[in-house]
């Protein structure tokens, strides 16, 4: 199964040229879709708890990929997931590298305007992560002070949030795969931010990260899955899969099984 | 605390603490090792930690080596564009490398040139204090001290004097010199201290151990201590570890302002520093605390319930041993129980074998323990009960365990005895049976007192003589029959009663507070009582009282045993008057006389007056009796009597001797011529005529007087003597007239006597004889003994009587004397016969001064033993009653030890004398005899008969044997017989004779057939005897009046004599038939009629019809008797 969607990843990575250069209008994504037999699923793969692959397995895994899966089932056709990543997600949907975009996206103003989604499925909060042996940063409090580094993805709606809210601390805006917690690990960072799933299974294995969480709501961003606007249809058919998947409890378990069911959002 | 607890209390206390100590040491010695176990583990992990962070450091700064050779060969640094690619391999390796903070390439002046934080450019490092130092340019890796600050850019080295803040952002400076081709690169590298203590606080939390990273120069690089401010030196701890000697070891760390530890180092085998890891010691030994407290936890209450399972153990042995000590004494107890009990326990197993007896079995079977043991009890059966008693006995046990009843068992000895037995068969706990245990309870003298009981019970209600039992206060508990038949009160009206309703009120006060006295001193009292019976009548009795006491020794019980004397008193009364009185003139006799004589006698001692006694003789009497018959002598005596007693004083006394002798005795006289006046009284009052019917008699006295006191002293038989001589004398001098004795003259008479001398002389010379007079049995005919009496063989008076010789020697010692020959003579007569075969009971008459003589038994005993063929009981001896009451008590008890020889009493002359019932019980002689003064008349005078009747029913009261002295005639020997009495002795059986005439006599002598044919006659026929006696003294009296002999005829009227009255008093009783009566009346009016006729012929004249009549008189009388006899 992996070798297959394997293969068929390479070759619409092949055939992306012709596509981008094929009207998308006249072609919506639900009919394209069942046409390929293939719904093309962004994915970004340091998401944990999300869309996370395993880098010694190279499995995915996340609430997202289940969800997606469960859109291929329900849609009758295979899943290809295309890796992104929220510096690259506009673009990605933009330029149709995929159908839909299943990796939580929070919904901010920015992509609101550029992209369409559905109804959020999840809502989370913002959080922290400091290595343990910080000792000046014990509190939320303490990150926004003078000398401290904050560092952030670039692309995540955490960007927006930190630029506009951080007033004496220096953000420091990464754009490689596990930069954040590089820079954090190394000490050329104080802290990260980042989400409720991915402190998730974050935590788990990183000995070394201490979660900082906010004494009380600080900036909740709804999750939905995103794709381009204007497709009404294929908008419309995403709609009816994210209500049958809330109605029948297929998110709800899934979330449980990622240890989410906390930020399920109604 | 007996021994065996006291042993048991020091071992359990010793084996206790032996335990605790031991399991004390194990714990103690496990701890000890666990503890150092345990710090031999704290320093393995203690070293292992150091070498795994000295080894992780050295590893990643040999990486960065690698890298810096890596990326500064790739280019050589020089161009700018070499810079730029140096900064971005520095960054791409800086990606994988959280460790690192910045990489920085200096040029030759120590500036940063190159650096992947492009902030750090231009700033200029010092690197003199790096260390190692050198001072040629080496391609080493030198470290310097710690920088404060994220980077180079914004950081500031620290010195030993201003050492890091605890929270401060830090980095290490290294640097790492490369040499390629010939230009030298020096690589500047930002250590991320942050990385390395993460390492350490993932594997050892901050407060489990203290880890450092020292540099060699001491400065503190990193630590896992929060607190910890590096850049500080620690130079002296540094110094401890010698490192030139060694590069890793261990240490204890123990100082004040420090936590103990367990410290390990290490120091890198490539880089200038060591890690210290300081393992706290009381974290290390946590684990062992924590088993340490595990071990108390587990070998404390272990310990502690040893201790208590031990105590109770202990305990409970004690208890057990208690227990045990508590059973045996208990045994010991229920053995002492067994073998002291009283009753025979007998123990035997379930086949009935006995096993166990305990010593009152050998007590009451006389067998030993091991006789019986394994036998079975059946040895005890007497054979007195059958076969179906010992089934039944066997059927009880099984069925309900236990038997109880009485048998009769038998001794070892086979003597028979009763016993209650139980057996009780005795189960185990499970109630299989065991043993059976016999309890065997001797009962035979129970039963025996029951018998005896019975048996008193019986004599109570049976006896003849009443019993009354009192309550200690005289109230009547019971009496028995007789009682009631005596008291005629029944028992219901007794009970509870005083004895004193029965009282007479005869007896004194005085004398019931005497019998109490006695009783209550001597718990017994017997004598004579007058009580009263219901109907009034009040009678004596021989009454017995004795008291019952109980175990305390006090009253329980008076028990009185009485039986009716009224009969005996009355004899008594009568014996007592006949004793004193002459029946015809009711004046005192001969007895009374002594005894009123006695007493005026000594009363005149006394007073120092006279008495004078005067012996009265009746002048012509004879003549009257002949002439007028009994009947008008007696009339005659009686009148005179009573004149001469009326001519005395009172006072004075005036006795009947017999016949027609009398005596005065008069008393109070100052004179002897104050009695001349009484004496011409008497005189007088004899002399004048007594009108007997129609004839007028007269006599007249002669009176001898003596008077006391005299010159010489005299008795009072010496008196009557005197008197009796001076009668004489007056006789002499012509009658009615009196004579006084002469003392001086008596004294010449006494010559007349034989003297003593002569007597003396007699015995010497044998002139004294022994003669024998038979005793007989008229009934059975049988020689019962003979009586020896003494004769004296005068060579010239011829054969004299005792009379003629004993009075002279009567107060001599010279009568002991010859007393002691009659009875050695006796003996020798009697041997004498004994070897003719002729043994014959021989009496013997002693005198009271022989019997008084002290040594009069012993003689006794001495003359006995020299006849030994003679036994004793063939000797009897006769003393005078009279004597015999002189002395009662000396008497009686000489003649207990008479007695004892076995020589028999008899009193002699029984009647003259006055025994009283007492003093004749007392006297513990065999034999009464009759004086033959009351014999002799019996026939003719029913006085005499009335008193031989009434010894005889004395004697039979008494149980002494009577024999009648006097016996003249076959009629005496019949009439005896009648009244009962069978011995007899006298002429008409025997006269004296001489002991050679003796066994001839014996030999030929046989009774009267008369005498064989008497039979005694019943109480109720005595009447007919006396009636009988009467008829014939009147048929007596009319012989004697038709011979002359009398001059008045006995009443010819027939209900005028005593018989005839005797029949119109219906004497006959009617118990005779009629035809008998009849007879009797025909025939005593037939001798009437006779009598009368001849009474009529011989006032005629006409004596040869009288002589003829008189015959036919004789006839009817013999008739008549015999037709009363016929009736008795």
């Amino acid at each position: 199964m992996h070798r297959v969607s394997l293969t068929l990843t390479l070759a619409m990575c092949l055939a992306l040229p012709v596509q981008a250069a094929g009207p998308q209008a006249a072609h919506g994504h639900l009919e394209r879709v069942m046409a390929d037999k293939t719904v093309r699923v962004c994915i970004w793969p340091d998401y944990y708890g999300i869309s996370y692959r395993n880098p010694k397995t190279q499995v995915l895994s996340g609430i997202d990929i289940d969800m997606a899966k469960a859109l291929g089932k329900d849609l009758g056709v295979s899943v290809t997931f295309v890796d992104s990543s929220f510096a690259r997600l506009v673009a990605d949907i933009t330029s149709d590298r995929c159908d839909v975009a299943m990796f939580a996206v929070g919904i901010t103003p920015q992509r609101k305007a550029k992209l369409r989604f559905t109804t959020p499925h999840l809502a989370s909060d913002i959080y922290a992560i400091a290595s343990k042996t910080n000792r000046r940063i014990k509190h939320w409090s303490d990150i926004d002070k003078p000398g401290s580094v904050v560092a952030v993805a670039r692309g995540t709606l955490h960007e927006p949030v930190m630029r506009s809210k951080l007033k004496a601390a220096k953000l420091l805006v990464l754009d490689t795969p596990f930069a954040r917690e590089q820079e954090v690990q190394s000490g050329r960072a104080d802290v990260f931010m980042t989400d409720y799933p991915y402190i998730q299974r974050f935590l788990e294995n990183a000995q070394w990260a201490r979660l900082i969480s906010p004494p009380s709501t600080y900036h909740i961003t709804p999750y939905a899955y995103a794709m381009q606007p204007g497709d009404d249809e294929w908008h419309a058919r995403l709609e009816r899969f994210v209500s049958d998947i809330k109605r029948d409890g297929r998110l709800m378990s899934a979330a449980k099984r990622h240890k989410l069911d906390p930020i399920v959002a109604p | 605390m007996t021994q065996s607890v006291r042993q048991l209390r020091l071992t359990f206390l010793l084996t206790l603490t032996l335990f605790s100590a031991s399991l004390l040491a194990i714990t103690g010695y496990t701890l000890w090792r666990l503890n150092a176990d345990a710090l031999r583990a704290g320093f393995e992990i203690s070293a292992l930690h150091t070498h795994s962070f000295e080894d992780y450091l050295t590893q990643s700064l040999h990486v960065v080596e690698q890298a810096a050779a890596t990326t500064i060969s790739e280019n050589d640094g020089r161009s700018p564009t070499d810079l730029q690619a140096v900064e971005a391999g520095f960054r791409t390796f800086l990606r994988h490398a959280p460790f690192l903070r910045s990489m920085s390439v200096l040029d030759a002046h120590d500036r940063i040139i190159a650096s992947s934080n492009p902030a750090n450019i231009g700033k200029t490092i010092t690197l003199h204090n790096f260390l190692p130092q050198v001072n040629v340019t080496r391609e080493i890796l030198r470290i310097g001290v710690p920088w404060a600050g994220r980077d180079f850019a914004d950081g500031h080295s620290s010195s030993a004097d201003a050492p890091l803040e605890a929270d401060a952002l830090s980095f290490i400076p290294v640097t790492r010199t490369l040499t390629v081709g010939d230009s030298t690169t020096t690589i500047l590298v930002a250590l991320n201290p942050d990385h390395f203590v993460n390492q350490m606080s993932q594997n050892l939390k901050f407060d489990t151990a203290l880890i450092e990273v020292l540099r060699y120069d001491g400065t503190l690089l990193m630590a896992n201590d929060p607190t910890a401010r590096v850049g500080t030196i620690n130079a002296d701890d540094l110094s401890l570890l010698k490192l030139t000697e060694s590069e890793h070891g261990r240490f204890q760390h123990e100082s004040a302002h420090a936590r103990a530890a367990l410290s390990t180092f290490r120091a890198s085998p490539l880089y200038p520093f060591i890690v210290v890891t300081h393992l706290y010691r009381d974290k290390a030994l946590q684990g062992w605390k924590s088993e340490a407290k595990a071990v108390g936890f587990v070998v404390g209450p272990a310990l502690l319930a040893v201790i208590l399972i031990g105590g109770a153990f202990y305990r409970r042995r004690i208890q057990l041993m208690n227990q045990q000590a508590e059973a045996e004494r208990l045994q010991r107890i229920n053995a002492s129980v067994f073998e002291s009990s009283a009753e025979a326990i007998v123990i035997t197993d379930v086949n009935a074998d006995i096993i166990s007896v305990n010593a009152a079995f050998t007590r009451i079977t006389g067998y030993e323990a091991a006789e019986v043991i394994g036998r079975n009890p059946r040895l005890l059966a007497s054979g007195t009960h059958d076969r179906a008693f010992y089934v039944q006995m066997w059927a009880t046990l099984l069925n309900a365990g236990f038997w109880r009843g009485q048998l009769v068992n038998r001794r070892k000895d086979g003597t028979h005895y009763h016993v209650q037995m139980s057996i009780t068969a005795s189960r185990d706990g499970r109630g299989r049976l065991q043993h059976y245990i016999g309890d065997i309870v001797d009962i035979t003298e129970r039963i025996q007192a029951e018998e005896r009981l019975h048996l008193a019970a019986s004599v109570f209600t049976h006896a003849h003589e009443a019993i009354m039992i009192t309550a200690p206060d005289g109230s009547i508990i019971d009496v028995n029959a007789a009682f009631s038949r005596m008291t005629g009160f029944s028992r219901s009206e007794v009970l509870g009663q005083n004895p004193r309703i029965l009282k007479s009120g005869r007896q004194p006060n005085e004398f019931y507070a005497a019998m109490w006295k006695t009783l209550i001193e001597n718990g017994q009292w017997s004598g004579e009582v007058w009580n009263r019976r219901k109907n009034g009548e009040v009678f004596a009795e021989m009454q017995t009282i004795s008291a019952v006491y109980d175990e305390h020794g006090s009253v329980q019980r008076y028990v009185a045993l009485f039986s009716d004397i009224s009969r005996l008193k009355e004899h008594e009364r009568q014996l007592e008057h006949i004793a004193h009185y002459d029946a015809l003139t009711s004046l005192p006799n001969r007895v009374l006389l002594a005894d009123r004589l006695h007493q005026a006698m000594a009363q005149a001692l006394r007073r120092k007056q006279r008495l004078a006694v005067a012996y009265l003789d009746l002048d012509g009497f004879k003549s009257i009796n002949d002439h007028h018959g009994h009947d008008a002598g007696d009339h005659l005596l009686t009148t005179v009597a009573t004149r001469m007693r009326q001519a005395l004083r009172e006072g004075d006394t005036l006795a009947r001797l017999g016949g027609d002798e009398f005596v005065a005795v008069m008393v109070d006289l100052d004179a002897a011529s104050d009695s001349v006046a009484l004496l011409t009284r008497l005189l007088s009052a004899a002399a004048q005529p007594v009108r007997v019917d129609d004839l007028v008699l007269q006599v007249s006295a002669s009176v001898g007087v003596t008077f006391y006191p005299q010159t010489e002293d005299v008795d009072a038989d010496q008196l009557l003597r005197q008197a009796d001589q001076s009668m004489y004398q007056a006789k002499l001098s012509g009658k009615n007239c009196y004579h006084v004795f002469d003392a001086d003259h008596d004294r010449s008479v006494r010559g007349h006597y034989e003297s003593l001398e002569r007597i003396r002389q007699a015995m010497s010379e044998r002139e004294l004889v022994m003669y024998f007079q038979p005793k007989v049995n008229m009934r059975t005919g049988t020689v019962v003994g003979a009586e020896a009496l003494i004769r004296w063989q005068h060579p010239e008076k011829g054969l004299l009587l005792p009379a003629a010789f004993l009075p002279v020697i009567e107060n001599h010692p010279l009568s002991i004397e010859l007393g002691e020959w009659v009875i050695d003579s006796t003996l020798r007569q009697m041997e004498a016969w004994h070897a003719v075969g002729l043994d014959l009971h021989t009496s013997i008459n002693v005198g009271a001064r022989q019997l008084r003589e002290p040594c009069f038994v012993d003689r006794l005993r001495e003359t006995l033993r020299a006849h030994p063929q003679i036994l004793p009981s063939f000797i009897e001896l006769e003393v005078l009653e009279t004597s015999a009451l002189e002395d009662l008590a000396g008497v009686a008890e000489i003649i207990t030890a008479c007695n004892e020889l076995g020589v028999r009493f008899a009193l002699d002359d029984f009647g003259t004398g006055y025994s009283s019932l007492t003093y004749l019980k007392r006297l513990p002689v065999a034999q009464l005899k009759i004086d033959q003064s009351f014999v002799r008349d019996i026939l003719d005078d029913p006085d005499d008969l009335a008193i031989v009747e009434s010894v005889l029913g004395l004697a039979t009261a008494f149980r002494r044997q009577v024999i009648a002295e006097g016996v003249e005639t076959v009629e005496h020997g019949e009439l005896l017989l009648q009244l009962g009495c069978e011995l007899a002795q006298g002429y008409g059986v025997a006269r004296p004779m001489p002991a050679a005439a003796i066994p001839a006599w014996c030999e030929s002598w046989r009774p009267d057939p008369a005498w064989q044919a008497s039979r005694t006659v019943k109480r109720d026929n005595l009447p007919l005897l006396f009636a009988s006696v009467e008829h014939r003294a009147w048929v007596s009296a009319m012989i004697q009046h038709l011979r002359g002999e009398r001059e008045i005829p006995p009443p010819l009227d027939r209900h005028e004599c005593a018989f005839g009255k005797w029949l119109d008093a219906d004497g006959l009783n009617h118990r005779h038939g009629e035809t008998a009566e009849k007879q009797v009346q025909s025939l005593h009016e037939a001798v009437h009629e006779v009598g009368a006729e001849l009474c009529k012929l011989h006032t005629q004249g006409e004596h040869a019809e009288v002589e003829r009549g008189m015959l036919t008189l004789l006839e009817l009388r013999d008739s008549l008797i015999l037709q009363l006899k016929s009736m008795v």
